[in-house]
């Protein structure tokens, strides 16, 4: 459950980032193999943003596919699932080419000035 | 109704001058100027900039610090106290042990290491960057065994600025631990297997472990080891210190 400790620090990314304004929507993207529960970020959040400036944003997750590498046969391919084999050789020796991501890709924000 | 726009705001119109109908309305309830802003940041980059302060601290100081992630009962803390006879530099090793609560681990590792610093988390269930900003890091040389708080999901996350990670597993939790919590497996540099010992009195398939570990880390080397017959901690003495 490190859901609550990272959307935490999402909430002081978006307030960094969004700076006098007010953050009514978030957009954050979410790698297939970054390790972050989907329903459990989403269940964090209103935890996150209480008693924050930005306590009524909406959250969009965006799951992003991931792209693995065979060490048998650099052979690359997309995955949302880590444990699999190599379509093209069956190898199950695979590295992580893209996937860790979980960032903010972007805020809808309201001038209060 | 309107005669301009064909709203319903008629009465308004009907009986008002444009000019009183101007102070009638109230700009504070006019929906404000929605902007995006795009930031295309990591959420954990606060967690990556502190890891890689804490990475060029330990390679000022000479120190090499492992970072053991396990789930809780594993054997962590019976594996760094057993261990600590086999090191050849048994004086320059030193523990940092992570707990929500409690320095009940902290005491143990203090029966054989020199420096022990417990880092309690209350309610967080991983150690992240920040929390090794506190260390005394004058007391620390050689090597450094960070003993992170038991969890198999969230420590994985999370880099502290170690050299190494070493996924611990221990034969009571079954041989299926990898493939339930691939992340933690996949980015280690080495496995140790606890409780070697209980072998006989289980029905557990071994060959089955080495298995799953390989089809989520197939060059990741895997010492067996029993902290209470010591088997394996001489290897896993070498391995540490030949990193």
């Amino acid at each position: 459950m490190h859901e609550l400790s990272l959307a935490v620090s999402a909430v002081e990314l978006c307030l960094e980032s969004a700076g006098d304004k007010k953050v009514t929507q978030v957009t954050i993207e979410k790698g297939a193999f970054c390790g972050v529960d989907t329903h459990a970020f989403y269940f964090a959040w209103p935890e996150a943003i209480k008693n924050t400036s930005m306590s009524a944003a909406k959250l969009e997750l965006v799951e992003e596919i991931g792209r693995l590498v065979c060490h048998g046969c650099n052979h690359e391919f997309d995955s949302f699932d880590l444990i699999t084999l190599c379509p093209r050789c069956e190898n199950f020796d695979l590295g992580i080419i893209k996937g860790r991501e979980f960032k903010v890709l972007s805020l809808e924000v309201e001038d209060v000035s | 109704m309107c005669l301009d726009c064909g709203c319903e705001n008629a009465n308004i119109l009907k009986s008002n001058s444009t000019l009183s109908k101007m102070d009638s309305l109230d700009f504070t309830q006019l929906k404000p100027l929605v902007e995006k802003i795009q930031v295309g940041k990591d959420i954990l980059h606060k967690n990556d900039t502190q890891a890689l302060l804490n990475r060029n601290k330990f390679k000022g100081l000479g120190l090499k610090v492992f970072n053991f992630m396990s789930s809780p009962g594993s054997g962590k803390t019976t594996l760094l106290c057993a261990l600590h006879e086999f090191l050849d530099k048994r004086d320059d090793a030193s523990v940092v042990v992570g707990d929500l609560e409690t320095s009940i681990d902290a005491e143990r590792l203090k029966k054989h290491y020199k420096n022990v610093e417990q880092i309690n988390t209350v309610s967080s269930c991983h150690l992240d960057a920040t929390h090794l900003t506190s260390l005394n890091f004058g007391n620390h040389k050689g090597v450094l065994f960070i003993e992170n708080i038991g969890n198999l999901v969230c420590p994985a996350s999370f880099d502290l600025g170690e050299s190494h990670r070493v996924a611990v597993i221990s034969i009571a939790e079954g041989e299926e631990k990898p493939l339930k919590y691939p992340l933690l497996f996949k980015d280690a540099d080495l496995c140790v297997v606890t409780k070697v010992d209980l072998l006989p009195h289980l029905d557990y398939d071994l060959g089955l472990l080495k298995a799953n570990i390989k089809k989520i880390n197939a060059s990741m080397p895997v010492i067996f080891t029993s902290s209470k017959s010591l088997d394996g901690l001489k290897e896993l003495a070498r391995w540490i210190e030949e990193k």
